[in-house]
């Protein structure tokens, strides 16, 4: 057999993506949620709904997205599964290739953290595992057993496909981080508060920290983690009317960026969105830029540049209420702890 | 600001959304992610939609391209899984759907500006003055970051096709 690498490349990607659908019904509720609330177009648009599925246009909320969303999702049977060795043989796998490490480090899913089922709605099958290092891995002083403290991971599998991981719930999973029906078949509880922050001594904030990359933030406790990206690389909380938002990441200096350079480009970068930059700063290696967007929002960056990371805060509020954000973004920029100069 | 505007901009999604939604996909190697990413872009879209003077798909693919490429929005994106992740090795036996299973694996690895340049060459079907726009850099670091994405992915994916697959490589198609 002689295959032409290009077009199987582009075949690959034509045929990975056939079953991907947008749902333009949703879009148009979301679209008309933009006009009346334009005044805040970043949270709004949080609510534009994407429906994806082999049966064309669902409107999905549930297990994708922050959850604001209004489309309502209709009820999906589902079935609740044996758990095989098979499964959980190809969920070791398949965990194991998404964090970069190899299977021999992993002893095993964690006992009595497997849920695996069948949403009869999409044909799908659905999973969720957390996993345990073997001993080596747990006595060592590298950062092996890191990736092993989060979870519990949550899985999905179309018929006659592979397992793909879906999220790291964070350390706690939430029922809304799987579809409702497999929730309810699989009997998850309900816990108290989804995410990874702690409380401080502070009771007014929380301090999340990131295992990833070793940074940590207070935030204010009322508000809300999003889902933490699979990559865990941060975090995004919003506040309890959706107005304010406080991101906080790290990343890897894959630019190679100097202070000075990061200031540059993150200026640029508002630029070119349209924004007004009406702060910048920059000391050692913290910058901070500042302003406002075309749609009444202040922005607030800081970020901390290290030879090998960039440790970044945004903010993201409500220009008509600015005054009443400058003591909590002021506090979260005080606390705001780089990790360590070293990629993650 | 009156719902025409918005009319239009749902008549535009409407016809072009689901192409770009499995662009962004593409670019992020998963639906999930994917979905995050054409939300951010959406949300850049809106906001800009009255200033758009011109196609605005290829104003929406060059925002979804460049927040693919971004630290945040798509680096929390970029790996955040690997994509459909074959469940076994590609060996003996191996025929074309297992090829597919391993390159979206393999394309899923790779950095987010490689990805970019890849999916906006072979499945965009731009040229490289064309992807180098997109992304705001030169042809030249298309042609590097082009050839350094493709290598990986022939490098992830080659040793175990070879078993029973031949590529018949056109390397021409990648330095116009």
């Amino acid at each position: 057999m002689s295959v032409d690498f290009d077009e199987l490349l582009s075949d690959a990607m034509t045929r990975s993506t056939d079953d991907v659908f947008l749902a333009p019904a949703a879009l148009g509720r979301a679209v008309r949620k933009v006009d009346r609330r334009r005044q805040m177009t970043v949270a709004a648009a949080a609510v534009l709904m994407v429906g994806a599925g082999t049966t064309g246009i669902v409107a999905a909320v549930s297990g994708h997205g922050n959850g604001r969303g209004e489309v309502v999702q209709t009820a999906r049977a589902a079935n609740n599964l044996r758990v095989t060795d098979a499964v959980r043989q190809q969920l070791i796998t398949t965990w194991a290739l998404a964090q970069g490490l190899a299977r021999k480090y992993v002893a095993g899913t964690a006992p009595g953290s497997v849920y695996y089922g069948h949403l009869t709605s999409t044909n799908t099958d659905w999973a969720v595992s957390s996993f345990t290092p073997i001993a080596a891995v747990k006595s060592s002083t590298g950062n092996l057993g890191a990736a092993f403290q989060d979870g519990p991971w949550v899985f999905s599998k179309p018929a006659g496909g592979s397992w793909k991981l879906v999220t790291d719930s964070g350390g706690v999973l939430c029922p809304r981080e799987v579809p409702p029906a497999l929730a309810k078949v699989w009997s998850l509880p309900t816990p108290q508060g989804c995410g990874r922050v702690t409380h401080s001594t502070s009771p007014a904030y929380s301090r999340y920290s990131n295992a990833r990359f070793g940074f940590s933030v207070e935030v204010p406790t009322a508000y809300k983690a999003g889902r933490l990206p699979a990559d865990r690389d941060g975090r995004e909380f919003t506040n309890a009317a959706g107005t304010a938002n406080v991101t906080a990441y790290g990343g890897d200096n894959v630019l190679n960026r100097t202070p000075a350079g990061e200031l540059s480009a993150q200026r640029s970068r508002y630029a070119s969105e349209g924004d007004t930059v009406t702060y910048k700063h920059r000391r050692g290696n913290v910058i901070a830029v500042s302003g406002t967007t075309t749609t009444g929002t202040v922005f607030y960056l800081r970020e901390v540049v290290l030879s090998k990371a960039i440790y970044s805060l945004e903010w993201s509020y409500p220009v008509a209420s600015r005054a009443s954000f400058n003591t909590v973004v002021n506090h979260s920029a005080a606390t705001f702890q780089p990790g360590p100069n070293k990629t993650a | 600001m009156g719902l025409d505007r918005y009319d239009r901009l749902e008549e535009f999604v409407a016809a072009r959304g689901t192409r770009l939604l499995r662009f962004a996909v593409l670019l992020t190697g998963t639906r999930e992610a994917g979905e995050d990413l054409f939300q951010h872009g959406l949300e850049r879209l809106v906001r800009h939609w009255s200033r758009i003077d011109g196609d605005p798909e290829a104003y929406f693919r060059q925002i979804l391209s460049r927040l693919a490429v971004d630290r945040w929005r798509s680096r929390a994106r970029r790996g955040e899984q690997v994509g459909d992740v074959p469940t076994q090795s590609v060996s003996a036996g191996t025929d074309t759907l297992d090829l597919r299973d391993a390159l979206m694996g393999a394309l899923a690895t790779l950095p987010p500006r490689q990805r970019a340049v890849v999916v906006l060459r072979h499945w965009e079907q731009l040229s490289e003055s064309e992807t180098a726009a997109v992304l705001g850099c030169s042809v030249g670091t298309v042609k590097s970051t082009s050839s350094r994405g493709l290598a990986r992915l022939r490098s992830i994916v080659e040793p175990q096709a070879l078993v029973t697959t031949n590529f018949n490589e056109r390397s021409s198609r990648h330095e116009r």
